[in-house]
């Protein structure tokens, strides 16, 4: 006798289906961190200030853009040399500064105030799993403003060519050194952010402390530059708050810029050394509060 | 009754919008009574009202004969255990005890303290700085200060919040001494079977109302609409001891569950006196007779559902 | 010892937890002592008195601590060899406040599942699933900060469970809560060992926790494993007699009891009876006596060590 009707049985079940790698708790990390640091579900408050930054961010490739759309004609601007990209971050540099000041806290001091580093590492992370899922999630935001900026400018310029393709051809070259000018900002402003905010579980500490970090010694650097005159070009490299922006500029010459290389490099390795050592310490065992 | 301990006369106390007592009103004497009630209940606020921290928005509150905010002194006869921690890390626990007894005006503090540590059973831990104190052991530093100028009234707010199981049996034994020694004792709780064992008499606050006081076992009596549920074990004969359970009409409905007898009774000293001969009767043996509900975690449950009416 | 590999699925057994003479020395403290014990039934208490050595048997049992002598086995797996994966497929419910306070409980929970290795689909499903099973289906879109302590626990347990775990640890789940809360939380942890067949170790101070909800039990004292074994063979045995509670005139029925051959004393405002060649004869002749003097037989039942008493005098 066949059945006239049929009940489910929709409680709760044991889980039988796919189990993913732990590389993808780590995007889980990156993702949820990068989301809360952004504003997600926190009001439009919050998502106001890094959308502002943004926008500000974007807004000289804009206007530039705007400028030969409307007048080109009537002046001979070549745009390919209208903005350089490092003067580009150069200009943008405050932004991304204050970018990183507004994020990178969100990442680490709510979770340290919180109590929840004892539920994550308790769970289903590990320490150094954690930190992976954390730092992605402040450096990808970060691309917003050290690498978009520059793709859209980029992007914007080859559109208004007469040739665009030819021009894709002849200045592909200038890709990947975008590429690589954003993730150098974007490393040293994410890191650097984030080795602040390990320090402590209140953000407005973390904010606070990491201007302070990286715009004390510039003006430390500036005020001595002008003291000692032309030949203390050293001076520059104290100027923290710009560093990434000078030692990329100097790997892709295409301004002018004192100091050898090396020198940028050796500075840049110590403050990005010196952050991920804090971070390593900050997140070792037994420094959970 | 001597002169109540404590005496809440029409108290309100409203916190803006939000009204955390309505119109309360009862006297306490010497003796262990609990406080019970839901989170947000209002205990802590009656609990503030009785130390004085605050006055009420309107009505009386009179603790020890007098009103609080006229006679300072009175303080010195009320000892208070509160949720939170206030406490100097630095300090070892005898240290903190005695400065507390020595605020209080206690003659000698030292031996005050030394006392009511080894009361709450810190005696070997005394001279440990209280940085490293795990939670419980705060807690009956606590305990201790406030029991260390040997005060009438006490105000224990969950005082074994953080014990384990054996600390707690102390304790609890501890406050049920102090009730018998006639000092007054409040006690706040959420674990009612052991507030059973300590206070023969409860507060119970619902929404920031008093819906009950008094002798447990009394207001169980006064809990008149709903039958009283027995559980029976008979050894044999269960069946026909059921059988003729409701051929006599001494119970109102009969349930198996897992080999035992459930029967709800509205007449509960008719059935008790006829039970045994009705047992022997029929040839049953009663294992076990238990009555079901008369608990204080029932009464509880029961006093806040008809408080709510009909809700969630 | 089975090697675990992330995306396998675990194996069946029945053993849960499996320890071996595990000892931990922290400094001077001797935590754990030569702990040895199998766990293998539904719902298993852990008690201990403070210091006793629980917090360092759980952090072993989580691989968070390494035993400086003895083996863990946790679902099959070796703590030494493969914590992180003991850690990701148990559910573990923290005694403290670990919940992010600017995350919905449901953002919550689904993190927590894709942490552990859910699909994203799958998580949001599960999550939705498990957040109605505790009940709190409709604060899900709510700010954790706005929860009062009772929603808190019953997202904490919702996360521990959402990756439908063979085997979640509660440490204090009753914490905080008032006495509704914690008849709805032991009522939800019952059901999760009754119902949802997940198996549950609870870790409480408060007996009736345990008693309510557990099969078992394992008590620590001093380090050392004191005793282990189901409940119903503990406790509240006839050895010591009965206890009478009843109205009526109860000196009569004492009287009774003492002429046949019985010990019958009054104490704790009934009378408790002694004596009998066996059990049967001591239930008989005292319902025949209560018959006889016309008491009203309120209350009878055994008058010896509660289960309660039992496990309290096993952890001092």
């Amino acid at each position: 006798m066949s059945v006239d009707a049929e009940i489910r049985d929709v409680r709760y079940s044991r889980y039988e289906g796919e189990r993913r790698s732990r590389l993808a708790g780590v995007v889980s990390l990156a993702r949820w961190g990068a989301l809360r640091s952004l504003g997600a579900r926190r009001g439009w408050k919050a998502k106001a200030v890094p959308i502002t930054l943004t926008l500000l961010a974007i807004a000289p490739a804009i206007i530039v853009l705007g400028v030969r759309a409307l007048f080109a004609e009537q002046s001979a601007i070549d745009l390919s040399d209208a903005l350089p990209y490092s003067d580009y971050q150069a200009i943008i540099g405050v932004v991304i500064l204050l970018f990183a000041a507004v994020t990178t806290p969100e990442l680490l001091c709510p979770d340290r105030r919180d109590g929840t580093l004892a539920l994550y590492f308790s769970t289903a992370v590990s320490r150094r799993e954690y930190l992976a899922g954390r730092v992605l999630g402040a450096v990808v935001p970060l691309l917003l403003v050290t690498l978009v900026p520059l793709l859209v400018l980029f992007a914007g310029i080859m559109v208004f060519e007469e040739h665009p393709l030819g021009y894709l051809q002849d200045r592909w070259a200038e890709l990947p050194r975008i590429l690589a000018g954003g993730l150098i900002l974007a490393a040293f402003y994410g890191l650097v952010g984030l080795a602040v905010a390990s320090l402590t579980g209140r953000r407005a500490f973390a904010v606070g402390g990491y201007l302070l970090l990286l715009v004390a010694p510039s003006v430390v650097g500036g005020m001595l530059g002008e003291a000692l005159g032309d030949d203390a070009d050293w001076t520059q490299l104290l100027q923290l708050s710009v560093l990434p922006i000078n030692f990329a500029a100097s790997l892709f010459p295409d301004a002018e810029v004192p100091n050898s290389s090396w020198a940028w490099a050796a500075v840049y390795a110590l403050v990005v050394g010196a952050a991920v050592i804090t971070l390593l310490r900050r997140y070792g065992r037994g420094s959970d509060t | 009754m001597s002169a109540p301990s404590l005496t809440f006369d029409n108290v309100s106390r409203w916190y803006g919008d939000t009204v955390a007592l309505a119109d309360v009103s009862f006297t306490l004497g010497p003796g262990v009574t609990g406080l019970l009630g839901h989170n947000g209940a209002g205990k802590s606020t009656a609990l503030k009202l009785c130390a004085g921290f605050t006055r009420p928005s309107s009505g009386t509150v009179r603790v020890l004969g007098s009103d609080l905010s006229d006679s300072p002194e009175a303080y010195r006869r009320i000892g208070i255990s509160h949720d939170r921690d206030a406490f100097w890390p630095f300090l070892t626990a005898r240290a903190m005890v005695a400065l507390c007894a020595r605020l209080r005006g206690v003659a000698d503090p030292d031996a005050a303290a030394a006392r009511a540590l080894a009361q709450v059973g810190l005696e070997d831990a005394a001279d440990r700085r209280m940085r490293g104190f795990s939670h419980g052991m705060r807690q009956r530093v606590k305990l201790a200060q406030a029991l260390a100028h040997d005060p009438e009234l006490l105000l224990l707010d969950e005082p074994l919040n953080g014990l384990d199981p054996a600390q707690r049996r102390a304790v609890v034994e501890l406050i049920h001494r102090l009730g018998d020694e006639g000092r007054t004792v409040l006690v706040s709780s959420h674990v009612l079977h052991e507030v059973e064992r300590m206070a023969p008499r409860v507060l119970v606050l619902v929404n920031g109302h008093l819906v009950a006081s008094g002798a447990t076992t009394a207001i169980r009596e006064l809990i008149a609409d709903r039958p009283r549920v027995i559980r029976l074990e008979p050894a044999t004969e269960g069946r026909a001891l059921a059988r003729e359970l409701v051929g006599a009409g001494l119970v109102e409905s009969v349930r198996f569950d897992d080999g035992a007898l459930l029967v709800e009774s509205g007449d509960i000293e008719r059935f008790s006196r006829a039970l045994a001969g009705v047992a022997r009767d029929v040839g049953a043996r009663l294992r076990r007779v238990e009555p079901v509900g008369d608990d204080l975690e029932s009464v509880y449950a029961y006093l806040h559902e008809r408080a709510r009416g009909v809700g969630r | 010892m089975i090697d675990a590999s992330p995306t396998a699925p675990a194996p069946s057994r029945t053993r849960l937890i499996a320890t071996d003479g595990v000892a931990k020395r922290y400094g001077a403290v001797q935590a754990l002592d030569g702990v040895t014990v199998t766990i293998d039934e539904r719902a298993t208490g852990l008690l201990g008195a403070n210091g006793a050595g629980k917090s360092t048997l759980m952090k072993a049992l989580l691989g968070l601590v390494t035993p400086d002598v003895g083996t863990v086995e946790v679902l099959g797996i070796d703590a030494a060899l493969h914590p992180g994966e003991i850690r990701r497929r148990l559910g573990y419910m923290p005694e403290l406040d670990c919940l992010p306070l600017d995350m919905t409980a449901r953002d919550l929970v689904v993190h927590m599942a894709e942490l552990r290795g859910l699909p994203r689909r799958a998580a949001v499903l599960r999550a939705s699933e498990v957040l109605f099973q505790v009940g709190l289906e409709e604060e899900r879109s709510r700010l954790i900060r706005t929860f009062s302590t009772g929603m808190k626990q019953r997202t904490k347990l919702a996360q521990a469970i959402v990756h439908g775990p063979e085997l979640v640890v509660l440490d204090e789940p009753t914490n905080g809560l008032d006495p509704s809360g914690r008849d709805e939380m032991l009522s939800l942890v019952r059901r999760l060992s009754s119902d949802l067949g997940i198996a549950v170790l609870l870790s409480s101070h408060v007996l009736e926790d345990v008693t309510r909800t557990c099969d078992a039990v394992v008590v620590l004292r001093d380090g050392r494993l004191v005793t282990s074994g189901r409940i119903d063979e503990m406790g509240g045995l006839m050895g010591e007699g009965v206890l009478v509670r009843g109205s009526g005139d109860l000196d009569a029925f004492a009287a009774i009891l003492t002429a046949r051959g019985l010990v019958a004393d009054r104490r704790d405002g009934g009378v408790a009876v002694r004596g009998g060649a066996g059990e049967d004869e001591l239930l008989d002749a005292v319902r025949d006596a209560a018959a006889e003097a016309g008491i009203g037989l309120r209350e009878l039942r055994p008058a010896g060590r509660t289960l309660e008493d039992a496990l309290v005098d096993a952890l001092e």
